[in-house]
């Protein structure tokens, strides 16, 4: 008697699952490219804005960065580097001002001082000493520590009396430019906000 | 004995204990452990006296290299990385303006300079053109507002009408922003901070450019306009006009 042959399933699911997978491949690759696509439409944002900022006092801070990461026996990195800081501080006129006139005498109010700007000039990064083993070195590995340090900074600038500064150098400035105009009886305030 | 050997087992018991709490506290770290370090010293350089009143912002978000292409321009990335790959020494040389007669890119060459800057930075949109780095930016324009740099003309004596002249307003400040949470998401790029610098050196006359472009210093005029008029009529002069008066070139 002759013995019936049979059929093997093993091409068909080999031709299934290699279909499969191909669909799988195209879909990651349609999906990855998308969403890049999608990324960079969301990132295309513009905005232009009024501004009223009356910067009287500029600072410049010089930070040294040391900074290593042994991430095994074998993978290391380290590195030295500078970054120049502007620190800018002065009123925001933006936030609203009063002059009164009264029996020809002027009374002007003026925003509080205030530190308008702390920002890490990137193009002063200056490298001294660079090693990699094993490992290179990336953007992470400095540009959040410059981003952190930026509000220590502003805390050093603040403890230091900045704003009062500031303002005491806006007040000179008022009163010179008001000056010119001709009106030389001024009184000049600063608002004071009240404490929470 | 016996005894000895109690003694000698649970002293090694207590020694190998001992030596794992050590470990454990951190107090002796494992030669395979991962370790950071990070010192920072900061000293103030400068301080000085500024007057300079800043009227308008530009904010943006750049692509960089896609968003430095013009539209309308088909660039032959997979031409240009086959002059950057064989002909180095030549390839900066015919980036550049110099190199022609004319004083004019050939159309193939017009994005030259962006390839070569890429290629330092580690993307190649030659390839699958998946590399890209966001950059945040901020562009400021105002004018120095003291009483040297301006001027008050009074054309009518005793009359409190004025005339205001101010130098026309430029680009004061290009802040580079730094990394924000919604920007996490994008991947590190292999850079040094030198190269970074390069990088932001190179870019920020194109943010300047593009900030002009969108009208920042038109808007930089008109808000000084808002915010003198406000100043001077309420100290009781009234601002006939006010005049920008640009440096010429």
């Amino acid at each position: 008697m002759a013995r019936k042959k049979k059929k093997s399933l093993l091409p068909i699911l080999r031709i299934l699952s290699l279909t499969a997978l191909a669909v799988l491949l195209a879909g990651a690759v349609y999906f990855v490219s998308h969403r890049l696509e999608q990324n960079r439409a969301e990132l295309l944002s513009d905005r232009l804005e009024q501004l009223g900022e009356l910067t009287t006092v500029t600072q410049l801070y010089r930070s040294v960065f040391y900074t290593r990461e042994k991430k095994n026996f074998i993978q290391d990195k380290s590195l030295l580097f500078t970054v120049e800081y502007n620190v800018e501080a002065g009123i925001d006129l933006s936030e609203g001002f009063d002059f009164t006139l009264n029996r020809g005498r002027g009374r002007l109010i003026l925003p509080p001082g205030r530190i308008l700007l702390v920002d890490a000039d990137d193009t002063s990064f200056r490298q001294v000493l660079v090693k990699e083993r094993f490992s290179s070195i990336d953007t992470g590995d400095f540009l959040p520590l410059v981003a952190e340090e930026a509000l220590s900074i502003r805390e050093e600038a603040l403890g230091n009396g900045l704003p009062r500064e500031a303002e005491e150098k806006a007040l000179i400035l008022m009163k010179g430019i008001l000056g010119a105009a001709g009106l030389e009886d001024i009184e000049i305030e600063f608002r004071r906000e009240p404490a929470l | 004995m016996k005894m000895l050997r109690t003694s000698l087992f649970l002293a090694m018991i207590a020694a190998v204990l001992i030596l794992l709490l050590i470990l454990g506290k951190g107090l002796i770290p494992f030669p395979w452990e991962a370790e950071r370090e990070t010192l920072v010293y900061t000293s103030l350089v400068e301080s000085c006296e500024s007057s300079l009143l800043q009227t308008a912002e530009y904010s943006m978000k750049m692509i960089f290299p896609y968003d430095f292409v013009d539209p309308e321009d088909l660039v032959d990335w997979a031409y240009l990385k086959r002059q950057y790959d064989y002909l180095p020494d030549e390839f900066a040389l015919r980036a550049s303006e110099e190199f022609y007669h004319d004083r004019e890119l050939p159309e193939k060459w017009k994005y030259a300079g962006l390839y070569s800057l890429c290629r330092e930075c580690g993307i190649d949109p030659a390839g699958r053109g998946e590399g890209f780095i966001v950059v945040s930016s901020r562009t400021r324009a105002g004018f120095d507002f003291s009483e040297t740099s301006i001027v008050l003309e009074n054309p009518e004596v005793n009359e409190k009408k004025m005339d205001l002249i101010l130098p026309g307003p430029e680009i004061t400040a290009i802040i580079i922003d730094d990394r924000i949470p919604e920007d996490k998401g994008y991947p590190d790029m292999v850079m040094t901070p030198d190269q970074w610098s390069r990088f932001i050196t190179a870019l920020t006359p194109e943010i300047g450019a593009f900030a002009v472009k969108e009208g920042i210093l038109e808007l930089a005029e008109e808000t000084a306009g808002f915010l003198l008029r406000d100043l001077f009529e309420g100290a009781g002069l009234e601002i006939r006009r006010i005049e920008f008066q640009y440096e010429s070139p």
